[in-house]
C-alpha cells in the first residue's frame, strides 16, 4: 500500500491546527487511496501536495501561529528589521557597498562553480561509470619512452573479459573519423542525395551503446549494432538526412579515401550526446562490418596484436582492486606477444578511470583535446577567496561602524536588553543584508550569464538553474555568510559598556583595529596575487601564440582531400596533378603543396629511423611525414643545412630525406652539416635514403610538448591535404579553390579550414582559463576596492576632528591626504610581500605543465604593487581629499 | 447581513451536505459535487467551505468512525442545522422571486 508523502504530511501536521488535523488528513488519505487507484501513484502523490499547498489557508492555522502577535519575542523581531532598514537606509553608500560587494562576490563564486561542476561531469550520466576504465597503451623501444596512446590492440577487451573475472564487459571502437575522410550519402533521398562529411564517426563493437548509455529514439541499443552493415546515428543526423521521416530502415552509403564503399542500414538513433563526454560520435558503424573487409580483416580489426588504434574500454564488477587487476596485465602481454623482449620492446597497459579522463589524460591518440585539473583547482580557490574577501568587506565595515551604533546599544541596554538579544538583533541584521546580496547575486548571474557561457566555453545548454549543487551551495553560503560575518560584530557591538557609550568618548579597541589591518591586508594580498597570476597566465599564453613554432601559420587555407576518389592510380595521380597544376596559376595563392601532415594534428606514421652506419634494429622512432616538392615552403619552415628538395634532382623522387634538428643527434651526428649527404635507413618502410637536408625543429603540436624528431619524405602522391599560402585576397582564393574542387572532385562536399585557427584550437583550454582567470581577478579586486572606499570613508569620519584641529594649526590639503594614506600605503606594502612568494610557486607550478614556457617575470610583481596602490589610493583618495579639503569650522562644530 | 450570505458555492456545499444526510464528510461532499457540476475541485476548497459554514451556524459537526483506508482517522460529519435549512430556502425563495419577476417574453427569447 503506498503512503502519501511524507514533506507535504509533515508540512501539513506543521501549520494545521490540532482541532481539525485528524479529519483533514484522514479525508487526503482517503482521496490519495482513491487516486493511486485511478491515476496511478505519481500522480497521486503530486495531486496530494498540490491539496495540502492549497490547503495552507487562514481559518486553518494553529492558534501558535496566529496568535503570535503578541508575544515578545515577535515585537522584538519587528523592531530589528525596522531598525535594520532604517540603519541601511541611513548609510546608503555603506550598504549599496556592503550588499553589492557581497553579492557580486556570491555571483562569482556561483558560476566558478558552475563551471568547475560541468568540468566535473564529464562521463557522469553514464552508468556505472564509475566502474569503467580506458586501457591505454605505454610503448617502450630499447628501454626508452617511445609513446603513450589512447589506443590500444584490437583484441585487448575481449581477451581481459576471457581472462579475468573481474572485467565483466568490453566495447572497442575504431576512430574512423579522425582518421580518414569519410563521407556518407543517403543515396534514395527523395530529392538530390543528401552527402555528409563526418568527423565523429567510429566503427562500434556491439555493447558500446548500451554500455554508454545511449538514449535511443529508435532501434534497440542492445542489438542495434550486432550486425554488419547496421549504422547507428545521432538524432540531428537522422534530421539532416531524413528530416522528420522515421530513419529506421533507412540505407546510407559510406566511401572514404581508403576506396571503402559500404551501404548500410540504419539500426538506431540516438539522442545527441551530452557536451560532457570525452567520446563525441554522431555516427556509429558495427565493427563486424570491418572484420569481413578483406581477408585477413578479421586478424587485423578483432584478433590480431598488431594495430594498435582501438579504443578499449571495460567495465569491471563493482569493488574491483583496480591495482590488483592491472598488475594481472604484463602477464597477459606476455602470452599474447610473447616476442616483445627479443624485439627490445616493452609494452604497458594502463586502466584509466573513465571519469578522470577529462581532466589528467594527454595521451596521443584522444579522442577530443582533454581539459586539465589545474585551472579547476585555480579556479575554485579563487572562488573561495571572492566570497572570503566579500565577507572581509561586511566584518570590517560593520565593526569599523560600531561608533555609529554604539549609542544605540548603549540606549538598549540601559533599558534592559541583555547581551544575547543585542547579539540576536545584529546577526538578524546580517540575515537580512545576506538575503539581499543573495537576491542580487542571482540577477547579476542572470545578466552575467550571456558572457559567461562565451568566456568559459560551456554549452547553454547546460542550465545553470538546473545545477542542484549550485542552490544548495548558495544556501550553504547564505548561511555561513550571515553567522561568520555576523558574528564578529555582534560580539564586539553587544559587548559595549552603556557607561562609556553614553558618555560620549567612546572608541574603538585597539584589537578590532588590530583585526580590521589583518582583514585589509588579506584583501589585498589577494588581489595583488590574482593580478601576478592573471599576467603571468596573460604571458605564457602570448608566449604560445607568438612563440616561433618553426612554421608560418598564416593566410594558410587547408583542404582535405576527397573521400571519394576514383579507383584507379593513374587517373587519381592525374586529378592531383590538375587540382593543385590550376590553382597554382591563381594570382592570390602564393604556393601550394599537397601533405602527409597538418600541424596542429598528430603524425599518424612513426618511421623507425637509424643512421646507415648504426646497427640494425637500434632504431629511432620518428614522426614520418610525406608532402610534395612546395610543402617546406608552403609551411614556412627553415631549411638550416643541406637543400630542400628540387626538381632540378630527378633523383629526390626515389632517395631524398630531410630531417629535423632533433633527428641529427640520435643519428649519432653532432652537427646539422655532418648528416649532409649520409644515408639513413627507414627500417619499418624498407627504404634507405640520403638526407639532403636539415629543417629546423618544428612544434607540431601544441607547445605543452617538445618538438619530435621527423622525417620528410618526398612523395607527392601522399596528399592527405592541400595546402594553399594566400598572398592576396582570401575570399578571391577560396572562390577559385571552391570552383577548381567542384571540377576536379565533383562527387565530394568541399570543405576547408584556415591553418592559424586549427592550430589555436589546441589552446582552447588555455584561453578559456585565461578569460575565466583575468574576469574573476577583475572582480575580486573590485570587491576589494569597495570595501577599502567604505572603510576608508569611516576612518576620515573618525578622524573629522583631527583633521580639523591640523588645518586650523596650518596643515595643508595634501598633508592631510598623506595622513590619512599612508595607514593603507603601509598595509598594501605588507600585504603584497606577503602575496609575492606564493603567487610565485603557484603559477611555477602551472609553468611547469608546459615544455616550452616563458619565465615568471619579476617587473610583474612591481607592476602588481603599482597597481594595487593606484586602485587603493584612487579609492581612498575620494573620500580623504574630500574630508581634507572640509572647511574646520564644519568639521569642528560636530560634536 | 454579511455573515449569514450564501455565496453561490457556498450554496451548492449546503445543499449537498443536506442531501447527503448523515453521510457528508469531506470527501463524499467533494465527489457528489464534481458529479454534479462536472468540476474538478481541490478538496481543500471544500474543507474550507464547511468549516465556514460551520463558523456561520449553516451546519454542525461531529465526528465519526475511523476506517483503514483514512489510516484510522475519524472523519468529520457534517449535518444542516435548522438555520441552514432557513438559509437555503430564504436563497430559494428570493431566486424564484426573481424568476418570477423576469417579463415571460424574455424566457421566450
Amino acid at each position: 500500500m503506498p503512503s502519501p508523502p511524507r514533506i507535504a504530511r509533515w508540512f501539513l501536521q506543521l501549520f494545521c491546527t490540532e482541532l481539525w488535523l485528524e479529519e483533514i488528513e484522514g479525508d487526503l488519505e482517503e482521496e490519495f487511496a482513491l487516486n493511486v487507484k485511478e491515476k496511478g501513484i505519481r500522480k497521486a502523490r503530486i495531486s496530494y501536495f498540490w491539496t495540502v499547498l492549497r490547503s495552507f489557508r487562514p481559518y486553518i492555522l494553529k492558534e501558535k501561529l496566529l496568535s503570535g502577535h503578541n508575544s515578545n519575542k515577535n515585537v522584538m523581531f519587528s523592531n530589528y528589521l525596522k531598525i535594520t532598514l532604517r540603519a541601511l537606509l541611513k548609510n546608503r553608500v555603506y550598504s549599496f557597498i556592503n550588499i553589492s560587494g557581497l553579492a557580486i562576490g556570491i555571483a562569482g563564486a556561483l558560476l566558478i562553480f558552475h563551471y568547475v561542476s560541468f568540468e566535473s561531469s564529464y562521463e557522469k550520466f553514464i552508468q556505472d561509470s564509475d566502474d569503467m576504465y580506458r586501457v591505454s597503451l605505454e610503448l617502450y623501444g630499447n628501454g626508452e619512452f617511445v609513446y603513450h596512446s589512447a589506443e590500444n590492440y584490437p583484441p585487448v577487451g575481449e581477451t581481459m573479459v576471457n581472462d579475468f573475472p573481474e572485467v565483466v564487459e568490453w566495447a572497442h571502437l575504431y576512430n574512423m573519423g579522425a582518421k580518414n575522410n569519410v563521407v556518407i550519402t543517403y543515396e534514395e533521398s527523395p530529392g538530390e542525395p543528401v552527402k555528409l562529411k563526418h568527423k565523429k564517426f567510429l566503427y562500434a563493437s556491439p555493447s558500446t551503446l548500451s554500455m554508454f548509455s545511449a538514449q535511443m529514439v529508435e532501434g534497440d541499443a542492445a542489438t542495434a549494432l550486432n550486425e554488419p552493415f547496421s549504422i547507428v546515428i545521432s538524432e540531428s543526423t537522422a534530421k539532416k538526412y531524413f528530416g522528420d521521416e522515421s530513419a529506421l530502415g533507412k540505407r546510407l552509403r559510406l566511401r572514404d579515401d581508403d576506396f571503402n564503399n559500404e551501404n548500410c542500414l540504419v539500426t538506431g538513433v540516438f539522442k545527441d550526446l551530452p557536451a560532457n563526454t570525452h567520446l563525441k560520435y554522431d555516427v556509429l558503424i558495427s565493427t563486424g562490418t570491418i572484420y569481413g573487409r578483406w581477408d585477413g580483416a578479421l586478424t587485423r580489426y578483432k584478433t590480431g596484436w598488431v594495430r594498435k588504434d582501438f579504443y578499449t574500454y571495460v567495465k569491471v564488477r563493482p569493488g574491483t582492486d583496480i591495482k590488483a587487476l592491472e598488475s594481472k596485465i604484463p602477464e597477459m602481454i606476455d602470452r599474447n606477444m610473447p616476442d616483445l623482449a627479443d624485439q627490445n620492446a616493452r609494452h604497458v597497459m594502463h586502466l584509466q578511470p573513465l571519469n578522470r579522463i577529462h581532466f589528467d589524460s594527454h595521451l596521443s591518440d584522444e579522442s577530443e583535446l582533454n581539459g586539465s585539473a589545474e585551472p579547476i583547482t585555480f579556479l575554485s580557490i579563487i572562488a573561495i577567496f571572492i566570497v572570503v574577501i566579500a565577507w572581509v568587506n561586511y566584518v570590517n565595515l560593520a565593526t569599523s561602524r560600531s561608533l555609529d551604533r554604539a549609542r544605540e546599544v548603549g540606549i538598549r541596554k540601559v533599558l534592559g536588553s541583555l547581551r544575547a538579544q543585542l547579539i540576536r538583533q545584529f546577526l538578524f541584521e546580517s540575515v537580512i543584508v545576506n538575503l539581499l546580496a543573495v537576491v542580487l547575486a542571482l540577477g547579476i548571474v542572470a545578466l552575467a550569464l550571456p558572457s559567461f557561457y562565451v568566456i568559459s566555453g560551456i554549452p547553454d545548454s547546460v542550465v545553470i538553474w538546473q545545477n542542484q549543487s549550485l542552490w544548495l551551495l548558495l544556501g550553504a553560503v547564505f548561511l555561513f555568510g550571515s553567522i561568520v560575518s555576523g558574528f564578529y560584530p555582534a560580539m564586539v557591538l553587544s559587548s559595549f559598556k552603556p557607561v562609556s557609550t553614553l558618555k560620549g568618548k567612546f572608541r574603538n579597541s585597539s584589537t578590532g583595529v588590530l583585526l580590521r589591518k589583518g582583514l585589509v591586508i588579506f584583501q589585498f594580498a589577494t588581489s595583488a596575487a590574482l593580478i601576478v597570476g592573471t599576467l603571468t597566465v596573460s604571458k605564457q599564453m602570448k608566449y604560445m601564440q607568438s612563440a616561433d613554432l618553426g612554421f608560418d601559420l598564416e593566410q594558410t587555407i587547408v583542404v582535405e582531400r576527397a573521400a571519394i576518389a576514383d579507383t584507379s592510380r593513374t587517373v587519381r595521380n592525374r586529378n592531383l596533378e590538375t587540382f593543385q597544376e590550376q590553382l597554382r596559376a591563381n594570382a592570390n595563392i602564393k604556393s601550394v603543396s599537397s601533405s602527409g601532415m597538418v600541424p596542429g594534428k598528430k603524425i599518424r606514421f612513426k618511421g623507425a629511423v637509424r643512421a646507415y652506419n648504426q646497427q640494425a634494429g637500434q632504431v629511432h622512432p620518428m614522426d614520418a611525414v610525406g608532402g610534395d616538392y612546395g610543402l617546406i615552403e608552403t609551411l614556412g619552415m627553415e631549411i638550416i643545412a643541406g637543400r630542400n628538395f628540387s626538381r632540378d634532382f630527378p633523383n629526390d623522387r626515389d632517395t631524398a630525406v630531410l630531417v629535423s634538428r632533433s633527428s641529427v643527434p640520435l643519428l649519432g651526428y653532432d652537427n646539422p652539416e655532418d648528416i649532409i649527404n649520409q644515408a639513413v635507413v627507414v627500417e619499418n618502410f624498407g627504404a634507405t635514403a640520403i638526407v639532403i637536408g636539415v629543417v629546423e625543429d618544428y612544434n607540431h603540436e601544441s607547445l605543452r610538448v617538445k618538438a619530435a624528431p621527423s622525417i620528410f619524405l618526398l612523395d607527392p602522391q601522399w596528399a592527405e591535404y592541400f595546402l594553399f599560402r594566400v598572398d592576396g585576397s582570401i575570399p578571391d582564393a577560396l572562390a577559385a579553390i571552391e570552383r577548381q574542387w567542384s571540377i576536379t572532385y565533383s562527387a565530394n562536399p568541399f570543405d576547408f579550414f584556415f591553418l592559424d585557427e586549427f592550430f589555436n584550437n589546441q589552446y582552447k583550454s588555455e584561453q578559456q582559463f585565461q578569460a575565466m582567470f583575468s574576469v574573476f581577478s577583475v572582480l575580486a579586486i573590485l570587491i576589494g576596492c569597495l570595501g577599502l572606499f567604505g572603510l576608508s570613508a569611516f576612518t576620515a569620519m573618525q578622524k573629522t576632528k583631527e583633521i580639523g584641529i591640523r588645518k586650523v594649526l596650518g596643515a595643508s590639503v595634501q598633508g592631510v591626504f598623506y595622513m590619512l594614506s599612508k595607514e593603507f600605503i603601509g598595509l598594501i606594502l605588507i600585504a603584497n610581500v606577503i602575496a609575492w612568494p606564493i603567487i610565485y610557486f603557484a603559477m611555477d607550478k602551472w609553468l611547469q605543465g608546459f615544455e616550452y614556457r616563458t619565465a615568471i617575470d619579476i617587473s610583474v610583481f612591481g607592476l602588481a604593487l603599482l597597481a594595487v596602490m593606484a586602485v587603493a589610493l584612487l579609492t581612498i583618495s575620494f573620500q580623504t581629499i574630500k574630508s581634507a579639503r572640509l572647511n574646520p569650522v564644519d568639521s569642528l562644530r560636530y560634536e | 447581513m454579511k455573515g449569514t450570505y450564501l455565496g453561490e458555492f457556498e450554496e451548492l456545499v449546503l445543499l449537498t451536505v443536506a442531501m447527503l444526510e448523515d453521510e457528508g464528510y469531506g470527501i463524499s461532499v467533494k465527489q457528489e459535487v464534481e458529479q454534479r457540476t462536472k468540476r474538478t475541485i481541490n478538496l481543500s476548497a471544500i474543507h474550507s467551505t464547511l468549516y465556514r459554514l460551520e463558523k456561520k451556524g449553516f451546519l454542525n459537526s461531529r465526528l465519526g468512525e475511523a476506517t483503514k483506508v483514512r489510516g484510522g482517522k475519524r472523519k468529520r460529519i457534517f449535518y444542516i442545522t435548522p438555520f441552514g435549512v432557513k438559509g437555503l430556502k430564504a436563497a430559494k425563495s428570493l431566486r424564484e422571486d426573481i424568476w418570477n419577476s423576469i417579463p415571460t417574453y424574455v424566457l421566450q427569447k
